[in-house]
């Protein structure tokens, strides 16, 4: 799956933490979730950002794809996201 | 000989020939603005900043074999003078007021849930412009103040300013689309490339305010980094014609590579507020 930012989504960062919003609706992001936000681009899949995760934390690729899938649920359902 | 008005401040006669009744001792003189940060050419004025203890405009008698203007602003009082066929724009500053937009800048804070303390255009123009001057006399004064001044704060400045207009334009963007009023789409999209492209060339130290250098602000982009990826999309976005078929897709297209830019900006802003 290689998922792209909602063309209306905006980013913003208020005092070091990341924020995405769209239609008045806003959600902070984590450390985790900043990177894979900073890496959907329309052209990375989401097992090349697990990869990604895994190597730069050095844990277990399945378990971050899993986090990562879940992740990516939560954006799709607040439109945040296309696939 | 042709004067060569880049190297100006290699004649500090001409420029102080014209500052007579001022206390040069304690006041500051320095060369600014296009010629300086390499941007002018041929055609450009000289501009010169004075910052001394009096700045009340009838110290300023001109020369009469001079063609000059002078006009008084809020904070300045500005000085165009035309001399053998050179024009020159004198801008008298207070210590105070100099002391006060630097203090101001210095003391930006960029960790807060607040706005950020704003700059007005005008300061923000006269920091930027002292960023590339170049003193004529008192150099060591001119180099001391300079060190002290933050000056990578003219740039996280920018970005914060122009994130929330691009905030305000993305939304204004969507609402034309889901209204089908393409045509106000298209031009949006095309002022909000300006913005982000403004705020990412920021990041990347280029402050200068004026539109009309997007493109020498680019170039020196590509210098700097070696990306010429910047310049091609942008001309690309920026020459493509109104078309009622495709602009839908331009506009999307337009706001991705925004997006693209806007996740590189806020990152370095990021580290600025957690630095």
């Amino acid at each position: 799956m290689i998922p792209r930012r909602d063309v209306f989504v905006q980013y913003r960062v208020v005092n070091g933490i990341k924020y995405i919003a769209k239609n008045y609706k806003a959600f902070q992001l984590d450390e985790v979730g900043e990177l894979v936000w900073d890496s959907i681009d329309g052209k990375t899949s989401i097992e090349q950002i697990a990869d990604k995760i895994a190597e730069k934390y050095n844990v277990d690729k399945a378990m971050v794809l899993k986090d990562i899938q879940q992740f990516m649920k939560e954006l799709l359902e607040n439109e945040l996201v296309e696939v | 000989m042709v004067l060569d008005k880049r190297n100006i401040e290699n004649h500090p006669h001409l420029i102080l020939q014209h500052l007579k009744g001022i206390d040069l001792d304690t006041s500051l003189v320095y060369i600014a603005g296009s010629l300086m940060e390499g941007f002018g050419n041929e055609t450009s004025d000289i501009d010169v900043y004075v910052i001394c203890k009096d700045i009340s405009t009838d110290r300023f008698r001109g020369d009469p074999s001079s063609e000059e203007l002078i006009l008084s602003t809020q904070q300045a009082i500005v000085r165009n003078i035309r001399h053998d066929g050179i024009r020159y724009d004198f801008e008298y500053w207070s210590w105070n007021e100099f002391n006060q937009m630097i203090a101001k800048l210095n003391g930006l804070d960029f960790k807060t849930e607040h706005y950020i303390q704003r700059l007005s255009e005008t300061e923000f123009d006269f920091l930027h412009r002292l960023k590339f001057g170049r003193p004529v006399i008192n150099k060591e004064k001119f180099e001391e103040i300079y060190k002290s001044i933050q000056f990578n704060n003219l740039g996280f400045y920018q970005i914060v300013i122009k994130s929330e207009f691009y905030a305000g334009m993305v939304e204004d963007v969507q609402g034309a689309l889901l209204s089908k009023d393409l045509g106000s789409a298209f031009f949006m999209a095309r002022m909000l490339i300006d913005t982000m492209v403004t705020s990412y060339l920021a990041a990347y130290g280029e402050t200068n305010p004026s539109s009309k250098w997007l493109y020498r602000k680019i170039i020196r982009y590509q210098e700097k980094t070696g990306d010429k990826i910047l310049l091609s999309k942008y001309l690309d976005f920026q020459t493509r014609p109104f078309d009622e078929t495709t602009v839908e897709r331009y506009t999307k297209e337009a706001l991705w590579f925004c997006q693209d830019l806007n996740v590189q900006v806020q990152t370095i802003l990021k580290k600025k507020q957690v630095s």
